[in-house]
């Protein structure tokens, strides 16, 4: 393998890992807060 | 923060990484000894950075204050475990392209070098760590018990940084961070800017990550509080319900207290 291909294999690693927590971060958080507002919205 | 400061967070982080990119691939030059495998040192090097020295700081500044009664607050023990959590991806990150830069440049992806050695205990610490917060417990008791092994884990931090020279090591010494030539880095012009670039770029990424898994946490806190809440409420209920119809007192509902 040349050294291109170890530099590219590094940063698509990178960016896959870091896209896919930071997704999971963001979607869990927004699903919760909708999760939360629509139990106060229910509960007196 | 408000919604619009951690979208401007978010937005100032992207441009910044893919700025970085393009600096990384295509502007910077390969070097002279390493060749284009020195490309992965822009992310190997801020994710180290960023994962020891600001991740894990934050965790051990902010296990400090909640360990301290005068500033003791569920703030700090959960802006500790979001930091820690993050910090956990980006040495994760920094093991994995150290390994792929290893394999050009020495010819192994893995060695038992005091460096990597120390790097790798970091990350299982840390990995112990979090697992230790998921450990079900009233949310103070966890708490406490989860600053304190942070305390205990950030002592492995200097021994990786220091690892370079007080061992003979494969791995490089430090090329900005020497204490011997503060103010006269090893690398200079579009490479110094490039790596100081991909700092920045990842700082902005770790803030904008904080913001998130911290509002996170805190949400996760409040549904369990509810959840708790919910479950005495029903096992009172369920208490008056069975108890004598005259004079008899209700059994205590035994609930046993979890968190997750």
């Amino acid at each position: 393998m040349t050294h291109a291909t170890y530099v590219y294999s590094g940063y698509a690693i990178a960016i896959a890992v870091l896209a896919l927590y930071a997704f999971w971060v963001v979607s869990r958080s927004r699903r919760a807060h909708r999760q939360v507002r629509s139990g106060s919205r229910r509960s007196p | 923060m408000s919604t619009i400061g951690s979208r401007a967070l978010g937005w100032s982080a992207a441009v910044g990484l893919a700025l970085t990119a393009w600096m990384a691939l295509v502007a910077s030059p390969a070097d002279v000894l390493q060749g284009d495998a020195v490309r992965l040192m822009y992310v190997h090097v801020p994710t180290a950075w960023l994962a020891m020295y600001l991740s894990f700081g934050v965790t051990t500044l902010a296990s400090v204050l909640y360990l301290w009664k005068r500033t003791r607050r569920q703030f700090w023990d959960l802006v500790a475990g979001s930091s820690a959590e993050i910090g956990v991806v980006f040495i994760g990150l920094t093991l994995i392209t150290g390994s792929i830069w290893g394999r050009p440049t020495w010819g192994v992806w893995w060695t038992w070098d005091a460096r990597l050695t120390s790097t790798a205990v970091l990350f299982v610490l840390y990995l112990g760590y979090l697992a230790i917060r998921r450990v079900p417990a009233e949310p103070h008791v966890r708490a406490r018990r989860s600053a304190i092994v942070a305390l205990a884990a950030f002592v492995d931090v200097p021994i990786v940084h220091m690892a370079v020279d007080w061992w003979r090591t494969l791995h490089q010494e430090a090329s900005v961070l020497d204490q011997r030539r503060l103010g006269d880095p090893q690398i200079t012009g579009v490479m110094l800017f490039t790596l100081l670039l991909a700092v920045l770029a990842f700082t902005l990424l770790y803030f904008w990550l904080l913001v998130h898994r911290y509002r996170l946490a805190r949400v996760e806190e409040e549904a369990e509080a509810a959840r708790l809440e919910q479950a005495l409420a029903e096992r009172r209920a369920e208490g008056a319900d069975t108890a004598p119809a005259a004079g008899g007192a209700a059994p205590e509902p035994d609930v046993e207290m979890t968190t997750s």
